[in-house]
């Protein structure tokens, strides 16, 4: 809202500077975005929230600056001169020779509808001076009729839209809905087909403007208009934003429509247009029709002042509060003594319903800063547990990333389809977005894959070619059968390039082993106990280098090296190894603290043992098996070396060596003891896997 | 010469040349000629099986006791050697080792900064589903649908079907609020709470602005908490995020879901009030939005506006981050650079 200086000053004084009435008004919500200069004057551009249509005209600013710098507030005089025709207020006056008809079908849609019929007009350009204030305004001056009504949008907020009455069939005026199939060519030159649901203005064949949005091509005011409708109406504001919406049209009448005008004000602004035309352009008003309902009785609003201080923390006098509310527009009705306040707001302030509305406008005009900054010292209660520990256990779980080296990325929760399809998602698995912003960003991300590849591929590009990253986010994946989504929060692990080198030469390259390990030791801290990790064949994985990790209640994760076809399309020239774990469950477990136990102080009996299994035996039979033979005595159970490939290694077997800790929490076991022991685990890995012992 | 005997002279001739070895190498070699697997005491030692049993368990038990002897003999010798070599000046200017490092997101830890100085004041951290119900975005916000009010909240809607259709349709959240409403739906007042989150607005990208982001929403409620605690407790934690002498302003605005609103200005630190490039010459930056909770959403939430009271406020966790280290465009946080992220 742009509010040209010398304008206001016609309605309230100003005595303070421009620069310190912008922050007086920004300092009671009405926030002053830039003081500009426009013709050598100073003009404000406000940002006015949606709760204050009020403030969407000079007058409504005038209020406010009234009220903030305790000033009278002078209104606009003009002339009443339709009083010779005996125009009450609500009369349906018809001069004999009037052809004017105005019928309100949709109720619910409009309110009121003031029609005045002005004859003899002669359009020509407005004078210099409403052109000016248009200009400032950011309004384009067009004739005198179509500025007259602009001029008084802008001056009361009250929109107005002027037809050629001769080009109105039957003089008639209809609100009602659009028919199916109706059409109308809208003053943007426009063609629209209208949809049932639109409130329009139609004459006695068809639509002549979208009510409250816009007014229509073939019956706008033209320089050889001579006879003017002046229409002036309260349209319903759901009815009107609707309406917008659907036509994707926003103006001036629309965006005030929606907000919502002051009922009151259908009159004033109906009289002040007219008035104006016929100063700017001359005529006749030979006809007013008044259709529709007078505003209802604004609702009391019960204020009890005790409940106020409470809200606000300020303790604010009676009298203060009196005169504030009164500055404002409202009536306090008189309650001396104990009981609530009965305050009626004003018609053009719609936004004040309840008390709590009440205690705002005494907040915003005493200034926010005159209330005092106090601590809650109100009783801390005992936190009920609600998820809490969660995000707890989700701070220790980034701690722990880090901790082992990898850095945390947060990459886009909404990917393409083109991404997810790279990645081996089938589209049907994916959400997509109603609307989204463009195709980059269309569907949630079923897995943390893509974005953290892409990642990865940024980095690359920019010449870091060792990459450890983690993410812990959301992920939606559709749910089987019904449609519906169901989100998860995951846990994904990527790296590539060198995990660890330095000048000493022994360097680890990271590899599906380093992957694994990080995977161990996240899945111990998130105390997943009994894991395992399965060959498996995953979409997004080289065939034969991916596991599915499985915890004791089901399925926890993935882990591979990513195809290499994936790798190659993101011009990524190492191999990758991602990883991805459901840890939301993990995260919400309750966990008991652990027992600890005292170590024994009892030394361990080291032995080694080389075994040649089959290569169809897995390691994790062999390590099994052992800690099945030797019981609890086998303390600690290392895999020190495997090889497949050497002179003592036959083919289709391969070296497994261990290295055994024997030991007794009670006692130290003898040489004899621990040789029977692990004679016995040989034993059991030659009889039952077929091993060689070596 | 018998087997044993054997054994005890293989035993002197190893602690003979032991004695003599200088470097690692040759006692490696002595530890392949006298224990390794073609020595002459694996030979022994295999044939044992074959041995009359007297026999075979003297001479098994004379093996291993040669073979301890020997073991504890190089062990010994290795680590002389190693003092020695020990005694040669590092040159403690070499880099060390390589010790992979990782960092947390400057978003995260700009969500622990935050949440760090409400937890003493007593408020739980909780957090909400990023796909939301209109209910808990909009309506029980006081967001009514067809209202103006609903434009400053822009929001993605998802192609999946409601598990709630009385709740309205699904969506990504445009702000951390629904959470409120899902906490106050399921408990009773006294509450104090922090919610961090990811929310979502169609937004396009640039320096400023990005589709998702991160708030934190705290929210307190009881039967006395009133705007001037909000002011209180907003001012303690600006002071204690950007410094003791921050100065703040609370300057009316519009929320749908409180009243009285504010919008939070903490004087711009570059300039001093004065007004420059980072504060859009304003002098004041805006850090959050905050005030009263509406009576609406408290008889939305089943609560009696009558008898509670509290406030709520939220801030976007990018701009902290921004205004704290000095960083200039929002979409830096998600291109996850490792030379941005190894700066935090």
């Amino acid at each position: 809202m742009r509010v040209p200086l010398e304008w206001l000053k016609e309605y309230v004084a100003i005595r303070l500077s421009p620069k310190a009435l912008a922050e007086r008004l920004t300092m009671a919500g009405l926030e002053v975005v830039a003081v500009e200069t426009v013709d050598g004057q100073p003009v404000l551009d406000l940002d006015i929230t949606p709760n204050r249509p009020d403030c969407l005209s000079i007058i409504g600013i005038a209020r406010e600056v009234a009220v903030l710098t305790r000033q009278r507030l002078t209104l606009p005089k003009f002339g009443i001169r339709n009083s010779e025709f005996g125009m009450g207020k609500h009369s349906q006056f018809r001069t004999p020779h009037s052809a004017l008809r105005i019928r309100i079908e949709d109720r619910t849609g409009c309110r009121r509808y003031i029609g005045r019929l002005l004859e003899g007009v002669r359009v020509g350009p407005s004078p210099a001076w409403v052109q000016k204030r248009l200009l400032a305004c950011g309004a384009r001056p067009i004739n005198s009729i179509v500025d007259s009504t602009n001029y008084v949008l802008l001056e009361r907020g009250q929109p107005l839209h002027a037809f050629d009455f001769d080009r109105l069939a039957e003089g008639t005026i209809l609100v009602r809905r659009a028919q199916s199939g109706e059409r109308l060519t809208t003053l943007d030159g426009t063609d629209r087909a209208l949809a049932p649901e639109l409130l329009v203005i139609a004459d006695a064949r068809q639509p002549v403007a979208v009510a409250g949005v816009m007014g229509g091509f073939g019956s706008e005011v033209t320089p050889t208009t001579q006879r003017v409708l002046l229409e002036s109406a309260h349209f319903d504001p759901v009815t009107v934003r609707r309406g917008a919406r659907k036509l994707g049209l926003s103006s001036e009448s629309s965006y005030r429509f929606e907000r919502g005008v002051d009922p009151l004000g259908v009159e004033a602004a109906s009289r002040r247009a007219a008035s104006l035309i016929r100063e700017l352009a001359g005529g006749a008003e030979t006809a007013v029709r008044d259709a529709g309902r007078a505003p209802e009785q604004r609702a009391v609003i019960a204020l009890e002042p005790p409940r106020l201080s409470r809200w606000l923390g300020l303790r604010l006098e009676p009298t203060t509060i009196r005169a504030t509310l009164a500055q404002l527009g409202c009536r306090v009705a008189s309650s001396e003594g104990s009981g609530p306040w009965r305050v009626t707001p004003p018609s053009f302030r719609q936004d004040l319903t309840q008390a709590a509305d009440l205690y705002e406008e005494l907040a915003r005009v005493t200034g926010y800063d005159r209330i005092p900054s106090t601590l809650p010292v109100n009783p801390i209660a005992s936190p009920h547990g609600d998820g809490a520990g969660a995000h707890e256990q989700l701070q220790a779980l980034k701690r722990r990333c880090a901790g082992l080296g990898l850095t945390e990325a947060i990459t886009w929760s909404l990917v393409s389809e083109a991404e997810l399809a790279r990645c081996g998602a089938a589209s049907s698995q994916a959400v997509r977005l109603v609307n989204p912003l463009s195709q980059d960003h269309a569907c949630l991300r079923p897995s943390l894959l893509s974005g953290l590849l892409h990642a990865v591929r940024r980095n690359a590009t920019q010449g870091t070619a060792n990459v450890r990253l983690f993410e812990v986010g959301n992920v939606v994946t559709r749910q089987a059968g019904d449609g519906g989504a169901c989100e998860q929060r995951r846990l994904g692990l990527i790296l590539t390039g060198w995990w660890a080198r330095d000048w000493r030469g022994a360097g680890q390259r990271c590899d599906f082993w380093v992957l694994k390990g990080l995977l161990q030791v996240v899945l111990g801290h998130l105390g997943a106990g009994g894991t395992r990790f399965l060959a498996t064949q995953l979409p997004w994985a080289e065939p034969g280098q991916a596991a599915a990790v499985q915890g004791e209640g089901g399925p926890l994760g993935v882990a591979g090296q990513v195809a290499a076809r994936i790798v190659q399309e993101l011009d990524i020239e190492q191999a990758v190894f991602y990883a991805e774990l459901a840890v939301e469950d993990l995260l919400a477990a309750q966990r008991p603290l652990p027992r600890i136990t005292t170590p024994t102080v009892f030394p361990p009996v080291k032995r080694d043992l080389s075994v040649l299994v089959s290569t169809e035996t897995s390691f994790e039979t062999v390590d099994r098996l052992i800690r099945e033979a030797a019981g609890p005595a086998a303390h600690r159970v290392e895999l020190i070396d495997r090889f497949a490939k050497g002179a003592q290694v036959p083919q289709g077997r391969y070296s497994l060596t261990f290295s055994i800790d024997y030991r007794d929490p009670s006692r130290t076991l003898t040489a004899n003891e621990v040789d029977a022991l692990h004679q016995r685990v040989g034993q059991a890995l030659v009889s039952r896997l077929g091993a060689t012992l070596r | 010469m018998t087997v044993a005997q054997e054994l005890d002279q293989l035993l002197a001739e190893a602690l003979a040349a032991l004695a003599q070895a200088r470097s690692a190498a040759e006692l490696e070699q002595l530890r392949v000629r006298f224990l390794g697997r073609k020595s002459r005491l694996a030979e022994v030692m295999k044939t044992l099986p074959a041995l009359p049993a007297e026999e075979r368990a003297a001479v098994g038990k004379r093996g291993n006791q040669l073979k301890a002897a020997l073991e504890a003999r190089l062990a010994a010798a290795r680590e002389t050697l190693a003092a020695d070599t020990a005694r040669e000046p590092l040159d403690v200017t070499l880099p060390g080792a390589a010790i992979p490092q990782g960092w947390l997101h400057p978003v995260t830890q700009t969500i622990e900064a935050v949440l760090s100085l409400f937890i003493p004041m007593g408020f739980e951290v909780v957090e909400g589903p990023e796909l939301e119900l209109e209910r808990y975005n909009f309506d029980a916000l006081n967001i009514p649908r067809d209202h103006p009010s609903r434009e400053s909240f822009d929001t993605f809607f998802v192609e999946a079907s409601s598990p709630e259709p009385k709740k309205g349709r699904l969506l990504l959240r445009s702000h951390t609020s629904p959470v409120q409403v899902r906490v106050m739906e399921r408990r009773k007042p006294p509450l104090r709470i922090v919610v961090p989150g990811v929310v979502y607005r169609p937004d396009p990208l640039d320096p400023s602005h990005s589709f998702m982001f991160h708030q934190v929403e705290g929210l307190m409620v009881d039967d006395r908490t009133s705007f001037a605690d909000l002011k209180g407790a907003l001012d303690l934690f600006l002071k204690t995020l950007f410094g003791p002498r921050t100065k703040t302003r609370f300057r009316p605005h519009f929320f749908p879901f409180t009243e009285p609103s504010a919008e939070v200005d903490i004087a711009c630190a570059s300039c001093g009030g004065r007004g420059c490039p980072t504060c859009g010459k304003k002098g004041w930056l805006e850090i959050m939005g905050c005030g009263m909770v509406h009576p609406n959403v408290f008889k939305a939430v089943g609560y009696d506006p009558r008898a509670v009271q509290g406030f709520a406020f939220g801030l976007g966790v990018e701009r902290i981050a921004m205004l704290r280290h000095g960083i200039t465009d929002i979409r830096l946080f998600f291109e996850n650079d490792l030379r941005f992220l190894e700066q935090c």
